[in-house]
């Protein structure tokens, strides 16, 4: 084999180097979407923190309710334990807050909006820690007094002379307005410093900052791509037009939704009639009203479409991309509710045959069966539902069972989304 | 202060950086696509941050790049999938690998020899093909210039010894 030199094969290199420059082509859009996957994946690290939080607060509230509650008669230790009491209850509401305004953060709003929302989050989250910082010099010794009294017995505000309590409470009082006079002074004098922010990012949350950071990313590049004309223009003329097909397919995606709403409104209110002709038999109105729920729950399903889908289409607000995901979205959780239905099946399939029996022919049949039968389709109905649950488990992707009980709204919803990839792809 | 200048076209005049970097750590399609995207990413991320009165953008876009590329390979076995991840099928590199395919036997080989190369040596390998001395890959890659000379001259005995083998067999 010749030209095995690497200085010969250099040459080469290069020239076939700049023959695959000139096949290749930049891909913008999957470039915003790897920023939004980044900042979506950022931010649900960072609920799993706040989540992991709350239950430590929710705990620490527990337990210090728990120990002021029992020490109400002594004065020392139900002063020392309710300032703790309500600073743990702050932080607790500070989490909770940022928790519950994190979980209905809507990535479809204008990315201004939600760029506020994460900073007064930010603010708030800083104001927190610094009225804890502020107020440590006061508590420190509160909270050591309620973690010996509490966990051994130990009564330290006794054991201690009465001058080195006062002592620091006044240090501690005095430390407040000093304390808040230093952190203006530091903030005014080290705003900009990168050890400034990078304390304050690790105060506001490491993974807060990294969420916030990852979306600051993505703002950015949204406004790149703003300014620069030939990517705007190529976006533009991407959202702008859909091919005919595609549009078909959405209506009619749409139309189903439609109809499944319908559908299972329809259902829900034959069900409801039939609940309360048979109120006070509960052999009729178990299944019933087991059946009314998951219409009913089908039925929340595809009005939660419909909305989404409203936003879907050409010149929509959202570009194709976020349209893509809201579609995958829905996919998503139509998926899980399919499988939920999936592994219900059994139970909903012996609820129907014994509403069907009475509806068509007055027939309770279940009533007239033995002890043991019940018993025997209890375990069958069990076994089934267990069954189904570990093959969801194994192979959750059981496409055509799943399509038919979304109504055919996620093999429309498969299909819709193939042709815009297909269709960005071709720009 | 540098001028600003459009990310955008600088990403784009200097694209087959990506996927020279992409096609040297990756051996799956997908693999490549996502890598290629990665290293975008943190370009943007790096990009205020650069000074184009010290480096050339390519050289500073390689040494991201590269950095990027190492840590996908070394992080591949312990990576998380992300949540809802996105399925935007496969990017075009149908082109590419065609035009990779027609390339000579010994520019075939020497692609085998990276792929069998460790994740510095595939970066030194890579740059020295670019056309960077070895000076300029010491201050790219942080390794001293003799460490680089030693590894070159190493990768260029494998190579001869690989020909070797095949002329015998």
């Amino acid at each position: 084999m010749s030209g095995m030199d690497l200085d010969q094969l250099r040459g080469r290199w290069q020239q076939q180097s700049r023959r695959i420059d000139a096949t290749l082509s930049l891909d913008i859009e999957r470039v915003r979407a790897r920023l939004q996957m980044r900042t979506q994946s950022a931010f649900q690290r960072h609920t799993r923190w706040l989540l992991l939080a709350l239950g430590f607060g929710a705990a620490t509230l527990l337990a210090l309710g728990l120990f002021t509650f029992t020490n109400r008669q002594d004065v020392a230790y139900l002063l020392a334990s309710v300032p703790l009491l309500g600073l743990v209850l702050a932080e607790f509401v500070t989490d909770f807050r940022q928790w519950r305004t994190l979980a209905r953060l809507d990535s479809s709003q204008p990315i201004i909006e939600v760029r506020a929302t994460l900073q007064a989050l930010r603010t708030r989250r800083l104001r927190m820690v610094r009225w804890i910082l502020l107020s440590c010099v006061l508590l420190w010794l509160p909270a050591l007094a309620v973690l010996l009294k509490g966990l051994f017995g130990i009564d330290l505000l006794r054991g201690l002379h009465f001058s080195v309590i006062l002592a620091n409470l006044l240090l501690g009082f005095a430390c407040i307005p000093f304390g808040i006079l230093l952190m203006r002074w530091l903030g005014e004098r080290l705003s900009g410093a990168p050890a400034w922010q990078r304390m304050l990012d690790d105060a506001s949350g490491s993974s807060f900052s990294a969420a916030q950071n990852h979306f600051e990313s993505q703002l950015g590049f949204e406004a790149q791509l703003a300014q620069s004309p030939d990517t705007r223009s190529l976006l533009e003329q991407m959202d702008a037009s859909w091919p005919a097909p595609t549009v078909a397919l959405l209506r009619s995606l749409q139309r189903r939704v439609l109809a499944s709403v319908f559908c299972y409104a329809t259902l829900i209110l034959l069900l409801g009639n039939f609940n309360v002709e048979h109120g006070g038999q509960p052999q009729f109105l178990v299944p019933g009203l087991l059946l009314h729920f998951v219409a009913l729950a089908q039925m929340i399903a595809s009005i939660v479409d419909r909305v989404l889908l409203v936003q879907i289409g050409p010149g929509q607000v959202l570009d194709v991309q976020s349209q893509l995901l809201t579609l995958r979205r829905i996919a998503h959780w139509r998926v899980k509710l399919a499988q939920i239905t999936i592994i219900a099946l059994p139970l909903a399939l012996l609820a129907a045959f014994q509403v069907l029996p009475e509806v068509l022919w007055r027939v309770d049949w279940l009533g007239a069966a033995s002890a043991q039968l019940h018993v025997a389709l209890a375990i069958v109905t069990a076994f089934s539902c267990a069954g189904l649950a570990l093959q969801m488990r194994r192979r959750p992707d059981t496409s055509r069972l799943l399509d038919v009980l979304s109504f055919g709204v996620l093999a429309k919803n498969r299909a819709l989304r193939q042709q815009l990839e297909h269709h960005l792809r071709s720009k | 202060m540098r001028d600003q200048v459009d990310f955008i076209k600088l990403i784009d005049a200097h694209k087959g950086i990506l996927y020279k970097v992409a096609n040297a750590y990756c051996a799956r399609r997908e693999e490549r696509g996502d890598l290629v995207q990665d290293i975008i990413v943190e370009l943007w991320r790096a990009y205020p941050r650069y000074d184009g009165t010290r480096a050339a953008f390519s050289t500073w876009m390689y040494r991201i790049a590269l950095n990027v590329a190492i840590s996908a390979h070394r992080d591949a076995g312990r990576r998380v999938s992300e949540a809802l991840s996105l399925d935007l099928g496969d990017m075009d590199f149908a082109a590419t690998d065609r035009e990779l395919a027609s390339g000579d036997d010994g520019l075939h080989a020497l692609q085998q020899l990276m792929a069998s190369l460790d994740d510095i040596s595939r970066a030194l390998i890579l740059l020295y093909l670019e056309g960077y001395e070895q000076d300029e890959i010491a201050e790219l890659t942080g390794l001293s210039a003799s460490n680089v000379s030693t590894r070159l001259h190493r990768i260029k005995q494998r190579l001869h010894e690989q020909a070797q083998n095949g002329k015998s067999s």
